[in-house]
């Protein structure tokens, strides 16, 4: 039978366009704009979910987003929520988290055997015997959860936007229509968000049996669109807080990142259910679920129903049902005290009125699919329990609930909102408010509806205010005299089921255990029963679990504080988070080239470098063996443009480097390069390289690739401290680095250059050119005592690897790659910072006093130095070889060094050399036992014991 | 196969633009894309949102305490503060990157940067900066739209003033950017970033463009003297 009603004003569906799905294998008809809910209960499908843990069947809380018991999959993606998820053509849905579909679930079995698992039972029931756990956490996985998750899932780009306003309004109810246009009407940038697909919060839903809230809604509306400096974003949700007010919008396609000026929460409230036995019933729904229904979807909600409030929303609700034609079979009111006008209202329209009662119970039909009627009985509110002696029984066939609300206060909260409980409206309402923050409307515990217009206009002049606009500061709108919520909405029952949380089936009974196992403050409750851990996170189970612990213990509500809000504020999407997944990174002006030749690259800081280059038929460490073999035997060359290149001009150039690096460097010849160390104040290595002087006044610095961007940020913060008269160029991605090593180097170059390389000795720099290309030529002896570096401008660098290319390739000149690099390093016994040390080693234990001109008036790092010269070492860096014809497992990086049992140090870097013939590396080891011919050991990842042997740092060298 | 002496610096994200029918050319003596399909795909982009490669403009840069005061000297229009931006009389841009540091890039066609390189000699506390950045121009109506995705300051021109030099950040980036009111229907912007990213920001840049129905075009639909 079709709950459909005819047109209702305003309402969200396009009745001409019928929109057909499936749910559960059966077919359904809609509308566009019906929700898969409101389609569903249309058709007169009640039973749309199946409960977290008990699998007791579900169907409307509160159609505003927060039904979780609704989750639908469609095949593709999951835990869908039916309430506000659009319906579309073809749309194949199915409940989440059953087994054998929603009308048969095969673990419904679990609610007939529920008192055996009440919350924490697997803290306590399966902890032992260990081994058997993860039987049980599969068993329990399986039974309750939620949607599966796709693997399979595409990649859909959800793009992040930033925007700028003046004021961002966020929810667009009265209170925020009505603030959003006294801002709009200023001319300022006014963004108004909401979540629901059209504007008007309450204003579309909650009518009270007249219209005039519809009528109003549409004013407010065109007023908005008249204004167009009012961006709106509807079907979006402020998600978060941060600070200078951003919040991001969390869209269907993205997320869009607001930057306000000042901030207007008009975010409104989550009406509260009450609490009695079985209000989980199909049918069993909140009185704003039902006014959504009727007024947004023309559907009603039940045939024959009764109400059960304890605020005077119950009343408002009452009436339109009335208005839709549904029976209101009676109200029930859990106050003593109500404005006799409200009964009065009803019983003329022929409700009857049952003050200081309650529903004890819902009595469900036989397979718990609808309500059968309900039981009411006399509320004595001191012990929340009803007087069953006195109980009816009325047969209906729906229950509209109303206990009040809770504030969506949560983005206040994260902004540093400071809260108190007010008792007249009873709920928590703002006491201070951050600078540029404002609240209005519901959240502000201000409800009637004049009042909530009055209050947005007063929190947009206040806001504007904030940003500088010279108006008169509006007057202030108190918080609701009136209670707009029961204190203590709860109805005791032996037999429970009279749900909290229906997120996660938490019963009262629940939070009484918790409390008497220890677990008595919000916080430790919260994690003992899961309270407000589900998707809806609490919005409508929050305040009752506070409101029962505050009785519990006997104290004042704000007493127990609310927990900790965090963002985001709402269930998002992993893809939203990463939206287009912007991933910055560095290509040398060579990348192509080296693709070319067939490079695999690999990433070095945010560099892409050539790692090796493939050869058919050649396996990856062949390969780059290979390409060592090369270097030493003949040539290789190599792209080093990743490097960092720094110049320092001026006439304290020397001095500032005297005072940056460890060595001197104010005497060096023009022409001379020399190693630099750079430390930090405490004396630990940073980063090492080399300077060139080029020039008298001008010093150009090299680095490896993974610091250089720290390195000038470093000597940028020193110059404005020491103010020496220099210039400071970071050059890094003005030059390419172009290195050839090799025996036969110097050839490969000598016919390129344009003078006589022979002239160039060890460790110098100087000016040339290749071809017309001004070329930076240093001499360096990283990767072998023969090896030039090239260093040519950018654009330029192409054309030169070109020609050099071309003048090895009959001398057998091949491209190495990092991988190859690291072994030739290794070889030459050059510890590297970073990877050789780490954020404690000092120079004086990788060996380097030769480094370090203690004699100078300062250094940075220079008095920690001092300090520790006078301690004994605690580690010392050693070059290590394994036996010749090592045939055990490999050892890697970081793998310790052991000896008699004990760790000793660990592996900084090693490698297999064919150059040397055995396996070579760095290690920490005690310095006793620093000295050439010591023996040690390292414990593989497997376990085995490799024996090693101290060594001379220059393993080439050593060879020979 | 003879490679050209200069290439743009974002020739790898050229390379490998997939679906893009690029005509290579040589302007300025440096390699580039020449044009990104016909002229009626270019305006439709370029109307959108387009994107060009200026790489190809020389660049000429210096700084240091004596550095306005030398480039006065020498004619250049000093733009009155840091993070500001002027036009020379030949029409090359005058960026003050900071105090004592400036960016001059040539007019199309411009032979300004060349011949401050030559009259430069090591004056004192004046540093010479090489700049090999790679250049954008951007354009069309949905460049807002791209700057709210890749950049969380406000680019809208009730920020964004006419002669202000931005420093920021585009997709994790460092950027300078100005708008350069070129032609009175619209305004382009004009971006700089170091060379090694240039390719990352372009394949981004035009990714999104592509979204709004723009995407890559010749830098002369921008620069008639390319044209």
């Amino acid at each position: 039978m079709s709950a459909r009603l005819t047109k209702q004003q305003g309402e969200w569906i396009n009745r001409a366009a019928v929109v057909k799905f499936s749910f559960e294998g059966r077919g359904f008809s809609g509308f566009e704009g019906d929700t898969i809910t409101s389609a569903l209960w249309a058709n007169g499908e009640k039973v749309l979910g199946r409960s977290f843990k008990y699998h007791r069947p579900r169907g409307i809380l509160s159609l505003a987003n927060h039904d979780v018991n609704v989750m639908l999959t469609d095949g593709l993606d999951t835990n869908i929520r039916g309430d506000v998820a659009p319906v579309s053509n073809g749309a194949v849905f199915e409940a989440v988290n059953t087994d054998g579909g929603v009308r048969k679930d095969k673990s419904r079995i679990i609610d007939s055997i529920a008192p055996l698992l009440p919350v924490g039972f697997y803290y306590k029931a399966f902890h032992t015997p260990k081994k058997m756990f993860p039987f049980w956490e599969n068993v329990i996985r399986k039974a309750a959860g939620l949607g599966v998750v796709n693997f399979n899932y595409p990649r859909i780009t959800k793009p992040k936007q930033h925007i700028h306003c003046d004021v961002l309004v966020v929810g667009a109810g009265a209170s925020g229509l009505s603030a959003a246009i006294e801002a709009g009407k200023q001319g300022l940038r006014v963004v108004l968000v909401d979540e629901n697909a059209q504007l008007g919060g309450s204003l579309g839903f909650d009518w009270g049996g007249s219209q005039e809230s519809g009528k109003l809604l549409g004013e407010l509306s065109a007023e908005v669109q008249a204004l167009p400096n009012i961006q709106v974003i509807t079907s979006a949700y402020a998600a978060g807080y941060y600070p200078d007010h951003l919040i991001p919008v969390v869209t269907k396609d993205g997320m869009v990142k607001v930057r306000a000026g000042a901030v207007v929460m008009a975010s409104g409230a989550f009406e509260q259910p009450p609490v009695f036995r079985n209000n989980d019933i199909p049918g069993v729904m909140l009185g704003s679920a039902a006014q959504r229904l009727l007024h947004r979807y023309g559907v009603k909600p039940f045939e024959h129903g009764v109400v059960f409030t304890a605020n005077d929303y119950g009343y408002r609700v009452a009436h339109d049902l009335l208005e839709a034609g549904v029976k209101v079979a009676a109200l029930i009111d859990l106050r003593t005290e109500v404005d006799a006008a409200l009964p009065a209202g009803l019983a003329r329209r022929g409700v009857k009125t049952l003050q200081g009662s309650a529903v004890y119970e819902v009595e469900p039909a036989s397979d718990k699919f609808s309500v059968k009627a309900v039981v009411v009985a006399p509320y004595n509110a001191d012990s929340a329990e009803a007087d069953t002696g006195s109980k009816t029984r009325i047969e209906c066939d729906g229950v509209a609930m109303c206990a009040g609300w809770a504030p969506a206060a949560n983005l206040l909260y994260q902004a540093g909102t400071a809260m108190r409980y007010d008792y007249g409206v009873h709920q928590f309402v703002p006491n201070k408010l951050p600078a540029g923050i404002f609240a209005a409307g519901r959240v502000n515990g201000v409800y009637a509806l004049a009042d909530k217009l009055a209050d947005g206009k007063r929190a947009a002049v206040a806001a504007m205010r904030h940003i500088g606009k010279d108006l008169a500061e509006a007057a202030s709108v108190p918080v609701s005299a009136s209670a707009q919520s029961h204190p203590y909405p709860i109805v005791m029952h032996a037999k429970g089921k009279n749900f909290v949380d229906f997120d996660e089936d938490i019963q009262v009974k629940d939070f009484i255990n918790a409390a008497k196992e220890g677990f008595d403050n919000i916080e430790l409750m919260k994690r003992f029963t899961t309270v407000g851990m589900g998707p809806s996170q609490g919005k409508h189970s929050n305040m009752n679990a506070i409101r029962i612990l505050a009785r519990l213990r006997g104290v004042p509500v704000e007493q127990i504080g609310t927990t900790t809000s965090r963002p985001f504020f709402h269930p998002t999407p992993i893809g939203h988070l990463g939206g287009r997944g912007f991933h910055p990174h560095r290509t040398t002006p060579l990348h192509d080239v080296n693709a070319a030749l067939g490079a695999v690259f690999t990433d070095v800081g945010p560099w892409k470098r050539a790692a090796y280059y493939t050869v058919p038929g050649l396996g990856v460490q062949d390969t780059i063996l290979a390409e060592v073999e090369a270097v030493r035997s003949k040539a290789g060359i190599i792209d080093s443009s990743s490097f960092g290149k720094i110049e320092v001009h001026g006439p304290e150039a020397g001095v500032f480097l005297e005072r940056f690096f460890t060595g001197l460097y104010a005497d060096m010849a023009v022409g001379e390069s020399r190693y630099t160390m750079l430390l930090d104040e405490t004396g630990v290595v940073v980063d090492d390289g080399l300077a060139h002087r080029l020039e008298e006044e001008l010093f150009y610095l090299t680095s490896g690739t993974s610091n250089a961007a720290a390195v000038y940020r470093e000597m940028q913060r020193w110059q404005q401290l020491w103010q020496l008269d220099i210039g400071l160029v970071n050059v890094t991605g003005s030059y390419a680095a172009i290195n050839i090593a090799g025996p036969l180097a110097r050839q490969v170059l000598s016919g390129l250059v344009n003078f006589n390389l022979g002239e160039q000795q060890p460790h110098s720099a100087r000016e040339a050119e290749i071809a017309g290309v001004p070329v930076r030529l240093l001499r360096v002896a990283f990767v072998s005592d023969s090896t030039y570096e090239l260093h040519v401008p950018t654009t330029q660098a192409a054309f030169v690897w070109e020609q050099v290319m071309r003048a090895g390739s009959s001398l057998g000149l091949k491209p190495f790659g990092t991988d190859a690099q690291r072994i030739l390093r290794l070889e030459m016994g050059h510890a590297m910072p970073g990877i050789d040390t780490d954020g404690l080693t000092n120079p004086l234990e990788i060996g380097a006093q030769h480094a370090i001109a203690m004699d100078k008036p300062d250094f940075i790092g220079k008095r920690s130095l001092e300090i520790i010269a006078k301690r004994p070492l605690k580690k010392a860096l050693v070059a290590f070889a394994l036996n010749p014809g090592y045939a055990g497992e490999m050892p890697f990086e970081c793998n310790l060094v052991i000896r008699n049992g004990e760790i000793e140090g660990r592996v900084t870097s090693i490698a297999y050399s064919r150059t040397v013939g055995r396996v070579i590396g760095f290690a920490y080891v005690a310095p006793q036992h620093s000295a050439v011919g010591s023996a040690f050991e390292i414990r593989t990842d497997g376990g085995a014991m490799a024996p090693a042997t101290v060594v001379p740092f220059h393993f080439l060298a050593s060879q020979h | 196969m003879q490679t050209e002496k200069l290439i743009t610096p974002i020739a790898h994200a050229l390379n490998h633009a997939h679906g893009e029918q690029i005509d290579w050319g040589v302007i300025e003596q440096m390699k580039v894309a020449a044009h990104f399909g016909g002229k009626e795909l270019e305006e439709e982009r370029k109307k959108n949102l387009g994107i060009a490669d200026a790489s190809l403009l020389r660049k000429f840069g210096v700084k240091g305490a004596q550095a306005a005061d030398w480039l006065a000297r020498q004619g250049v229009a000093i733009p009155p503060r840091a993070n500001t931006w002027a036009r020379n009389a030949d029409g090359s841009l005058v960026l003050r990157l900071g105090n004592s540091e400036f960016l001059i890039e040539d007019a199309p066609g411009g032979t300004s940067c060349e011949r401050l390189a030559q009259a430069y000699a090591e004056a004192k506390g004046v540093y010479p900066v090489p700049h090999v950045e790679a250049s954008f121009v951007i354009g069309g109506h949905a460049v807002q739209a791209l700057f709210s995705e890749v950049c969380s300051i406000d680019l809208t021109r009730a920020s964004l003033g006419a002669q202000d030099v931005v420093m920021t950040q585009f997709a994790g980036v460092s950027v300078v950017l100005i708008r350069q009111d070129l032609q009175e229907e619209e305004s382009l912007y004009r971006l700089w970033c170091d060379s090694s990213y240039g390719s990352y920001l372009w394949e981004v840049i035009a990714g999104i463009a592509h979204e709004h129905k723009g995407g890559p075009v010749g830098i002369g639909r921008y620069f008639a003297a390319y044209s």
